[in-house]
């Protein structure tokens, strides 16, 4: 009976194996075809896109690099801008929103925990229209500032969810010794709390951060200001049978991404799903 | 270890990278801030900012705009022009957006769909409007708000000459029979007759066809279609659209168009096209230029206009046009650049024209040298007549903002088979619900 | 133990209530009118726009092909994904390569990757001419301009972005489950199928429920990839509802009109997030 189950069961293993094989095998095929004909004519790709490039060619990186109607380096600043002001503005406010909803046991902050998590049901789409027509004047549709603080808005209820389960199950006795010895609240939660919450920061910092750099619409409509995904879009728009060029402009709308992504591979994963293990 | 070496060299270029186009980029937006502040106080030290939304095409480069700034600010010191450039692949949605976030550029190229509501754009004074044809000339409620800009010649059919002579077809089609007769011979000798497109350039499923064949179609038994479909004498549904279509319908069915033109973008239909995938393609008069500038030559490409099935022999002209913003704080200045680049300094506007392929609208037509392609292109239209565009008419009788795009995606669903009187009724209903509102 | 002080929370609170909570009743009252986004005069029409909806072919498509997208990509995201994170469920040099390269199309830009299916799809694209090369010419078809296949087609490439995403919480679930009880449900004479019926499926339920909720979440959104892919076509066949609320809004003028359909959206998504988060209680207990 053993033997009969051993037999099938290397079979079905075998199965398995091959399977898993076929599908890695085809998830990376479209990252390979992208950065094999980055450097490889046009004709070439629709010829043999499979091929290693023989001999790889840069003509493609400096058609983008030269492109007189775009301007890599300004879209690169605005993501970089958005990016790390929206992250860190939001990452401050919420931290020290779910410190206070962690640390405060009364029915109006279970309340105001639920009314942070409202948020996170809402698809963004509905907020365009009225963000554009209640806050045109006062300045902040249009332009960069502007753009940062609404990602911010978006990313609250995620990041108040996050820090406010973390801080709880942090043991409150450090800040109590530190309450005896005098500290105000203000600086125990700068001096003390903040360092201890360090692996959730770098999971929502992650987490929004990438949410903001990827994001397509929210800049075209809100802040028309050409970001990467925006700037790629309106570059390739009409030269989308040029394979080689839009690789290329792909290539220079990930790089940056896939970079960060292999250096911090593990806090990456760990950043992107936390929120959905904690759930 | 090596690895963090590398990528850490990698992020330091892409920051030093950075900080150049940084400091470029700083010095635009602070310059932004102070167009900004100009607009809004005035009062500067005599120096007037204007801003003027363009978009950039292979035709229409930054270095085109940039030289037409030049040139206007070296002849007008005191004002300045600032370029805004239109994001994503809608100009109107662009305008529209930062119409509502009382942003809107002084000066817009491609107004027209924002022009149907009244107050958004500026009258323009009457010595200018004189300087154009008076066909040019369009009002919104009686109201002149825009500036005419130039007119384009719309579309024809090209062929590649060397697979018309393979397939034995020894003359350009002049009427449908002989243009169905040529699509047998071409299919018979191996060849695909049509090429077409879609994917996400909704427009071109149906440009050749319906700016090229309809519309005569249709004018030539309705010489007003505007107004009859707006005050409802004509409906959508009318026998001679859907015949028309059904014919369109019967060219897909024969198996005359290449078989992945719906997956094809316009640019790659056209790169198909040019390289030999089809004979035919119903393209626009950019083309030609396009065509002229890359050395093609009569030689190989031959153009001709598509017959139609009733014998109907016209054509259509789309007009464009400028316009100035109603929120704009020196509208002398912005005219004033509106005036100098269409038609006052005639060397840019030539520059203008000459671009993208466009034909002056002014009184005193400015012209200039085409290439082959291109003057057979508008020989072709020697004995037509001119026609409306039906889509692209502008003014009181235009169409509501939003319907042309609908149709597009209609005409996308005849193209794969959609039953075309159901189709039209659509059109009905959409038509009524948009001019309701 | 001191009150914390209230301002902890009020710079969250107000960019939160200013920045998205008041636009959200912005959106509620806005489609109550006929404003066109343009004139600076418009109506309150009560709720004729939720009635014109109820009449509105075009959005019955979007909320057709929203709902078959989702279907489609949701079930075979779970059950691949559950699948391959039981596969993948060892330790190894090559297994944790395999997991990232499984993982790095979640976090690209859908912009991005829209691009590169368009090579691939496209008639002339990498698909099709691969076929061709092993001979396999007769297949070759319009995935993108082709009715039918052009919802596959964003539905593969979705499925292909979010596969990574999902087999990483379904690891992390399966990782929660205590090795005692497979030992013990081995003991009982449990074959294999047995220890993943009894064992392992009933312990990850939140997991799964939470797989569930994201992705279904997700592909109720689903605009980026439409809008570069096919932009809603052929014809209307790949026109979801976030597609619908943006091109009547910008497209056609129709601000109170889209507002209403996009609150519409938020009540689905809602109603959604919440019958599931019923059930997986119901299942829990």
């Amino acid at each position: 009976m053993s033997k009969i189950e051993n037999r099938s069961g290397k079979v079905i293993r075998g199965g398995i194996t091959i399977f898993v094989l076929i599908i890695t095998l085809l998830m990376t095929i479209p990252l390979y075809i992208t950065v094999v004909n980055i450097f490889k004519p046009t004709d070439l790709i629709s010829a043999s896109p499979l091929t290693l490039p023989s001999p790889p060619i840069l003509d493609n990186i400096k058609t983008v690099l030269s492109d007189p109607n775009v301007s890599l380096s300004k879209m690169y600043f605005n993501s970089i801008c958005i990016t790390f002001f929206g992250t860190s503005i939001c990452i401050l406010v919420s931290s020290m929103a779910g410190y206070y909803l962690a640390r405060t046991t009364s029915k109006f902050s279970k309340k105001l925990y639920v009314y942070f998590l409202f948020g996170l049901m809402v698809p963004y789409v509905i907020v365009y229209v009225p963000l554009i027509s209640m806050y045109k004047n006062f300045g902040i549709i249009g332009n960069l500032p502007g753009l940062i603080i609404v990602f911010v808005s978006g990313s609250i209820s995620f990041s108040v969810f996050m820090y406010q389960g973390f801080i709880k199950s942090i043991p409150i006795e450090v800040e109590e010794a530190a309450l005896i010895d005098g500290a105000n609240q203000f600086t125990i939660y700068f001096n003390i709390v903040l360092p201890l919450v360090k692996s959730c920061t770098t999971s929502v910092a992650i987490f929004i951060g990438l949410s903001m750099w990827n994001d397509f619409l929210t800049p075209l409509l809100i802040g028309q200001v050409p970001t990467i995904t925006v700037g790629i879009y309106t570059a390739i728009g009409s030269f989308s049978a040029d394979w080689g060029t839009v690789f290329a402009y792909v290539l220079f709308a990930t790089a940056p991404i896939v970079i960060v992504y292999i250096l911090a591979q593990k806090q990456f994963v760990k950043g992107l799903t936390a929120g959905a293990i904690k759930g | 270890m090596k690895k963090r070496i590398l990528c850490t060299l990698l992020c330091l270029t892409m920051v030093a990278g950075l900080l150049t186009g940084c400091s470029t980029s700083k010095k635009e937006d602070t310059k932004g801030a102070a167009t900004a502040a100009a607009a809004t106080t005035e009062k500067t030290e005599g120096d007037v900012t204007l801003t003027w939304a363009v978009f950039e095409t292979d035709n229409y480069t930054a270095a085109l705009w940039q030289s037409i700034i030049d040139a206007f600010e070296k002849d007008n010191p005191g004002i300045k022009i600032e370029k805004v450039l239109m994001t994503g692949d809608s100009r109107s949605q662009f305008l529209k957006t930062m119409l509502a976030a009382n942003n809107m550029p002084d000066i817009n190229i491609d107004p027209v769909d924002l022009a149907t509501t009244d107050g958004v754009y500026a009258e323009v004074p009457a010595e200018l409007l004189a300087k154009f044809e008076d066909s040019a000339v369009v009002s919104f409620s009686g109201k002149n708000t825009l500036v005419p800009a130039y007119k384009a010649l719309r579309n024809q059919c090209y062929y590649h000459k060397d697979q018309f002579a393979a397939a034995g077809i020894t003359a350009e089609p002049k009427t449908w029979d002989e243009f169905i007769a040529a699509c047998d011979k071409l299919k018979a000798a191996g060849y695909t007759p049509l090429m077409g497109a879609g994917a996400a350039d909704i427009w071109a499923t149906s440009f050749g066809w319906w700016t090229g064949v309809t519309n005569s179609e249709i004018m030539s038994v309705y010489p007003n279609f505007n107004k009859d479909i707006l005050d409802g004498t004509l409906k959508w549904t009318d026998k001679v659209i859907a015949d028309n279509l059904k014919t369109w319908q019967s060219l897909v069915d024969a198996g005359y168009y290449h078989k992945g033109s719906m997956s094809f973008s316009y640019t790659q239909a056209a790169e198909e096209f040019h390289n030999g995938s089809s004979a035919m393609f119903m393209d626009g008069a950019w083309a030609a230029k396009t065509y002229d500038t890359n050395g093609v030559t009569t030689k190989d490409l031959g153009v001709f206009v598509v017959p139609t099935p009733s014998g109907a022999y016209s054509y259509c002209t789309m007009p464009q046009y400028w316009g100035v913003s109603e929120t704009c704080k020196n509208k002398e200045a912005a005219f004033k650049f509106c005036e100098y680049v269409l038609g006052g300094n005639k060397d840019i506007y030539l520059k203008y024209l000459q671009a993208d392929g466009c034909y002056s609208v002014t009184k005193e037509p400015v012209s200039y040298d085409m290439g082959e392609i291109q003057t057979e292109f508008v020989d072709n239209y020697k004995d037509c007549t001119l026609v409306p565009e039906i889509m692209k008419v502008v003014g009181d009788t235009k169409v509501p903002s939003g319907f042309e795009d609908f149709t597009c995606k209609s005409l996308q669903n005849i193209f794969t088979g959609a039953n075309v009187d159901t189709e039209l009724a659509t059109w009905d209903a959409e038509f009524a619900r948009l001019t309701a509102n | 133990m001191k009150k914390r002080s209230v301002f902890f929370f009020i710079p969250a609170l107000l960019i939160y209530t200013i920045l998205l909570i008041i636009p959200i009743f912005g959106a509620f009252y806005l489609s109550t009118t006929n404003w066109n986004g343009i004139s600076a005069t418009y109506s309150f029409v009560g709720l004729k726009n939720y009635i014109s909806m109820l009449s509105d072919a075009r959005l019955g498509n979007a909320i057709m092909v929203t709902f078959k997208i989702t279907g489609i990509v949701c079930i075979t995201v779970n059950v691949l994904g559950l699948f391959l994170a039981i596969c993948l469920n060892k330790s190894g040099k090559m297994i944790a390569a395999v997991r990232s390269i499984f993982f790095m199309p979640y976090v690209l830009s859908t912009v991005a990757i829209s691009f590169i299916w368009l090579s691939i799809l496209s008639y002339t694209g990498v698909l099709n001419g691969v076929l061709e090369a092993v001979g396999l010419g007769s297949l070759t078809a319009d995935y993108i301009g082709n009715t039918k296949n052009a919802i596959l087609s964003i539905c593969v490439v979705e499925i292909w972005r979010t596969l990574g995403f999902y087999i990483v919480i379904y690891l992390a679930s399966i990782q929660t489950v205590p090795v005692e009880l497979y030992e013990s449900c081995k003991i009982d004479g449990g074959n294999s199928w047995q220890q993943f019926r009894y064992v392992t499926i009933p312990m990850i339920i939140p997991g799964i429920t939470i797989a569930a909720i994201m992705s279904i979440m997700t592909e109720m959104r689903q605009y980026d990839i439409v809008r570069v892919l096919t932009n809603g076509g052929p014809g209307y066949s790949t026109e979801t509802i976030t597609y619908n609320i943006v091109t009547q809004a910008f497209g056609n003028n129709m601000l109170g009109y889209s507002s209403a359909v996009a609150v519409f959206l938020f009540v689905i998504i809602a109603a959604v997030a919440i019958i599931q988060l019923k059930i997986a209680n119901r299942l829990e207990a």
